[in-house]
């Protein structure tokens, strides 16, 4: 495994805080307000995020010491150098040689094969396994079901302020309507085959509401309105456009497979934080059946 | 009421964050909470929601706003430090106190290079390697986790004894080393009995009757289901653990707890038993009991099992010695075990008020050891009793979900626990069972284990008083009575507070017996006075 840098990584050099050492992700806060993440996985890369080829279990280690020793006015902080992360106390990850992620020209190449019609039969088959996964497994704090939060949101859909209104909106270190645009954006780009310029309309908006949302959630709408969807859904994306083709191909067994694709990413999908994953979901099949003609 | 409290400048995972909402949501008296960061978005619809916007001025987005909804200021008090302090506990898990979090087996190590004991609660499929690891860096390992299979289990301990580690589990849920309560276990005396137990609720009814015996536990090891009854697995981890505990200058007495060995395991234990040196207590439930030899007492059930180990423990020099000074208190008074003519006053006077329909015992267990010990106990004595923890298959329960005849349930069974807690977690679906049996005509007697201690449910008791009150009272309007009996087990030092809970479920008219299996024999008694007409 190589290290890996995605394409809007802010250049180098430059200090951020440590805010946070999680599970799967080192979150770094960068002086222009959005986070900088460091993952685990290529999995969890997305368009501000670096992935060391090793290393990463021990750094996390040594960045959740240097947020404990951190007294309490002053920061833990690391450094990018362009090829080294040099955190608090001398922890040191290398990324010397890193490839750039991007996943524009993969999600670019989606357009072209499938019938637009077919994307239409594939946001509602989502919407099915969706729809079951929740009433599996699923929570009524987020945006899907019948909680207080899903009344609200559904409203603002409606609502002449949006999508304005729904930057920065519900639960989530990552609020969920920032999940829902980065889905929605990914479903546009998929289907246009133009990442990054599809519906430019609403991309500026969601430009100029910025600071209305978390450092997180800005981090990953500067990646979707760039057309640099998270590794996650670009792999739906990739599935989603794989079943369009077998079903307009009318082949039974063309579509088994690609169903199985889109449902093992899918479940990947749903992992992904709290509610992220299905807020985004959400955004991706509005998104198809929006640009599917 | 609503109030609104904040938090500047946080970063916390979202799961986090939705679980510490759930939790808040759950508390008594809260009809909502909200937990989200304080975006501009957020604060319109807490607005939407009345919650007061002058709390929310000049909030950034990156602060954390805990908004809680609560009948009443108490409630909302409790709600509020109960979130401060979930978030506070976070910080300090993650990094603050020493407690690091860590995203692999290899970065916890580096975290605490000291460790000697790792706890594996994955699931299944990936509990085996992350054993494997453990065992390699040289840890023991406590295997909570369910659904590994019986190779890797071999496997493992296979491993683990050539390197002269416990390999304690799989499906291990309690355990208890140097005084050290792990995962459900209760908060005992330290003393000299070292204890070697299948898993879960054996473990806990026995640690908690040797402390109210007068005695204290050395050591409690949990070895995993399979580890005495397969052959394949052939006893490896009991083995190793008996001679730990012979060579431990704090353990003077060993007790060894399990459903029926393989035969030829059986033997070994019992020579490795002997092997030891020191005096030892033998339980395996359901097999017919052998002559005791001089130092090597075998119990009848988990009580007696207990009380011949705090006697060994206090010095009783051997087998023979113990069981007279068993025998001398023949009112049973000094070690407070009821005697049989007083749990037939017991049952007798529950029984005089039972309706001509009630025939039937139904046993409705959190703890399979408990579960088993009630179901081997009325199976004899009634003629048979139907359980899904039935070795005859003649008498397996078609569908666990519904009684016929008389019926002894463990709700912990994975059938039940599929997408739920387990019912020593979450006790409402044992509440739920209690109702249904109770709107069962025939029942005639409902028997209960309430298991307190660390893991178990905050107040078992009151989880299931709504319900049992609830089923009383149709057993009234049908003309009838229903007697529940209960066991407890725990002890003074558990968080849940032993005589609130009990006092619970005194106050409801629930009897109380002092061990499941003095609470098994009631029950018993009085089906067996509900089916033969006798009031």
């Amino acid at each position: 495994m190589n290290p890996a840098a995605g394409c809007l990584l802010p250049l180098a050099p430059w200090t951020a805080r440590i805010v946070g050492v999680f599970g799967k992700a080192v979150s770094l806060l960068h002086p222009d307000g959005a986070l900088v993440s460091v993952v685990s996985r290529a999995e969890h890369l997305e368009a501000r995020a670096m992935m060391p080829a090793s290393g990463w279990d021990a750094f996390a280690a040594g960045m959740a010491h240097a947020l404990d020793a951190a007294a309490r006015d002053e920061f833990a902080l690391a450094t990018w150098d362009g090829a080294r992360l040099v955190g608090a106390h001398g922890t040191t990850l290398d990324l010397a040689g890193c490839e750039t992620w991007d996943p524009r020209p993969t999600l670019a190449g989606l357009a072209s094969g499938p019938d637009k019609m077919m994307w239409s039969a594939v946001a509602d088959r989502l919407m099915d396994m969706l729809f079951m996964a929740h009433a599996a497994t699923g929570t009524d704090e987020g945006i899907l079901g019948d909680g207080a939060i899903a009344r609200a949101f559904a409203a603002r859909l409606c609502s002449t302020r949006f999508p304005v209104c729904i930057v920065g909106f519900g639960p989530g270190t990552t609020p969920s309507g920032d999940d829902w645009i980065a889905g929605y954006l990914c479903a546009a780009d998929s289907v246009s085959g133009a990442p990054g310029q599809a519906v430019p309309g609403f991309r500026g908006a969601i430009r100029q509401a910025l600071d209305r949302t978390t450092a997180a959630g800005r981090s990953l709408l500067l990646g979707a309105i760039a057309g640099v969807a998270p590794a996650y859904l670009v792999r739906l994306a990739e599935g989603a456009a794989a079943l369009a083709r077998a079903l307009g191909r009318d082949s039974e067994q063309a579509a088994s497979e690609a169903e199985t694709l889109v449902a093992a990413a899918l479940d990947a999908a749903l992992r992904h934080g709290a509610t992220s994953g299905e807020d985004a979901l959400l955004g991706f099949v509005a998104g198809l059946r929006e640009h599917r003609a | 009421m609503k109030r609104i409290t904040l938090r500047k400048d946080s970063y916390y995972d979202s799961v986090f964050l939705m679980l510490a909402a759930r939790d808040i949501k759950s508390m008594a008296g809260v009809n909502d909470a909200v937990v989200a960061m304080a975006t501009p978005m957020n604060i319109e619809l807490l607005t939407d929601m009345d919650f007061d916007k002058a709390t929310l001025d000049s909030l950034a987005p990156n602060d954390l706003i805990v908004a809680i909804d609560a009948r009443d200021e108490k409630s909302i008090e409790a709600a509020t430090t109960e979130a401060f302090d979930a978030l506070t506990r976070k910080k300090a898990a993650e990094p603050t106190s020493g407690l690091g979090r860590a995203g692999s087996m290899a970065a916890a190590l580096k975290l605490a290079p000291d460790a000697n004991v790792a706890i594996i609660s994955v699931p299944g499929a990936y509990a085996s390697r992350e054993a494997r690891k453990a065992l390699d860096a040289g840890l023991h390992v406590m295997l909570f986790s369910d659904n590994v299979s019986l190779d890797d289990e071999i496997a493992l301990k296979k491993s683990a004894v050539s390197k002269g580690l416990l390999m304690m589990g799989p499906d291990c849920g309690t355990a208890i080393i140097n005084g050290k309560p792990l995962c459900f276990a209760n908060v005992v005396k330290r003393g000299s009995v070292g204890i070697v137990a299948a898993a879960g609720t054996g473990l806990q009814e026995v640690s908690c009757l040797i402390d109210r015996f007068g005695a204290g536990v050395s050591q409690g090891i949990g070895t995993g289901g399979r580890d005495l009854k397969n052959a394949a697995v052939g006893g490896m981890t009991s083995l190793l653990a008996i001679e730990a505990l012979a060579a431990d200058p704090a353990t003077k007495v060993i007790l060894v707890v399990s459903k029926p060995p393989a035969p030829d395991v059986a033997a070994k234990v019992i020579a490795a038993l002997k092997a030891s040196g020191k005096p030892a207590v033998a339980h395996f439930l359901g097999m017919p009991l052998p002559a005791d030899e001089k130092r090597l007492a075998y119990a009848a059930d988990l009580e007696e099992a207990s009380l011949l180990a705090a006697l060994f423990a206090s010095g009783t020099p051997d087998a023979l010695s113990a069981r007279a000074r068993i025998a001398e208190d023949s009112d049973n008074n000094r070690y407070s075990r009821p005697s049989r003519a007083s749990i037939q006053a017991i049952a007798a006077k529950e029984a005089k008020e039972l309706g001509a329909d009630q025939k039937f015992l139904r046993g409705l267990y959190t703890g399979g050891t408990l579960t088993d010990e009630a179901l081997f106990i009325a199976h004899k004595a009634l003629g048979g009793v139907w359980s899904n923890n039935q070795t005859d298959k003649a008498w397996q329960m078609p569908d666990p979900r519904k009684s016929t005849g008389h019926a002894i349930i463990d709700l912990g069974d994975d059938m039940f626990t599929d997408g739920r807690p387990h019912p020593m977690i979450d006790p409402a679906a044992r509440a739920e069972r209690i109702a249904q049996e109770g709107d069962d005509p025939t029942t005639a007697v409902i028997l209960i284990d309430v298991v307190l201690g660390y893991g178990s449910h905050a107040d078992p008791a009151g989880a299931a008083v709504d319900a049992i009150h609830k089923a009383r009272a149709a057993a009234r309007k049908r003309g009838g009575y229903l007697p529940v009996i209960a066991s407890m087990t725990g002890t003074a030092a558990d968080p849940q507070n032993l005589d609130g809970q009990k006092a619970k479920l005194e106050a409801e008219g629930v009897v109380i017996m002092p061990s499941n299996y003095r609470a098994a024999l009631v029950a018993v008694e009085i089906a067996k006075l509900a089916q033969g007409g006798r009031r």
